[in-house]
């Protein structure tokens, strides 16, 4: 049997381990992937709730965050290669001038 | 018979369930950042399969071609374009901030845990065909939430120019 508390548990899963990374992890772009882990738990949450009341509203709203997704995963993308081509270095404990 | 779909249902959720977690682990312990990115596709796959579970296969479809396809292939992209090789495989630090980033985590996963621990427990309504139909999905999606998917498109046009503004190399630098 799977219930509702199963979905919630593993999207708290999924979320926590995806904070974990952006926490610890020093290389921006492993950070970025932490925040894809963080969304996708985020989606398996909305989903489980849109399919225990039946309703597309949650469905609607995932694919929303798909969007916002992609748009993050353009502009941060496109910020690590700007900020590499200034500075030689994807670590964040070396970003620490707001200059450029 | 349909106490075995039952059985198979709850056995292929929990072999899912377990994938995306490991591969989620992998994720963020992988010293190579490639690595961490092909660990990442598995777990998003892994999601995919728990949404087609859930009744969305049209969702499940849009996870395996945006999540796991276009935004790894730039991720893969971006990782070729910027690694510097020997450098970014530096040993590890285990540092104080870390291990506490790391005991933070843990106690935000106890308490969401206690919040959504909320009897009763039951299984899932019967969904019948309309719910997975994506017809269903997609009257919501131009219906009620018309507005919102207008300034999703908008966000979205936002999010390419500032993405070719932010990577484009500046070539009027050095001459005004």
């Amino acid at each position: 049997m799977v219930t509702l508390q199963h979905h919630l548990i593993l999207s708290v899963a999924l979320f926590v381990i995806g904070a974990t990374g952006v926490v610890v992890r020093r290389n921006v772009l492993v950070m970025f992937m932490s925040v894809e882990i963080m969304l996708a738990s985020v989606n398996v949450a909305l989903l489980a709730f849109s399919r225990w009341t039946l309703l597309p509203n949650g469905q609607a709203l995932a694919m929303f965050i798909m969007a916002v997704m992609a748009a993050e995963a353009a502009v941060g993308l496109a910020l690590v290669v700007a900020f590499f081509r200034l500075r030689r270095t994807v670590f964040v404990d070396e970003m620490k001038l707001l200059k450029g | 018979m349909v106490g075995e779909m039952q059985s198979m249902n709850t056995i292929l959720f929990y072999l899912l369930a377990a994938s995306a977690v490991f591969s989620a682990l992998a994720t963020i312990t992988r010293r190579s950042p490639p690595a961490s990115a092909i660990w990442l596709v598995v777990s998003l796959l892994s999601v995919a399969g728990i949404f087609g579970m859930l009744g969305a296969p049209f969702l499940a479809a849009l996870q395996v071609l945006i999540a796991a396809g276009a935004v790894m292939v730039l991720f893969l992209f971006v990782i070729m374009l910027v690694d510097q090789g020997e450098e970014s495989l530096r040993p590890r630090i285990v540092s104080f901030g870390r291990v506490l980033g790391a005991v933070a985590s843990g106690y935000l996963a106890l308490i969401l845990i206690l919040a959504i621990w909320k009897p009763p427990f039951v299984e899932a309504p019967k969904s019948g065909a309309a719910y997975e139909a994506p017809l269903t999905l997609a009257l919501a999606v131009v219906g009620r939430y018309a507005l919102v998917l207008e300034l999703v498109g908008v966000m979205l046009l936002v999010a390419a120019v500032a993405a070719i503004s932010l990577a484009k190399r500046d070539t009027t630098a050095g001459e005004g």
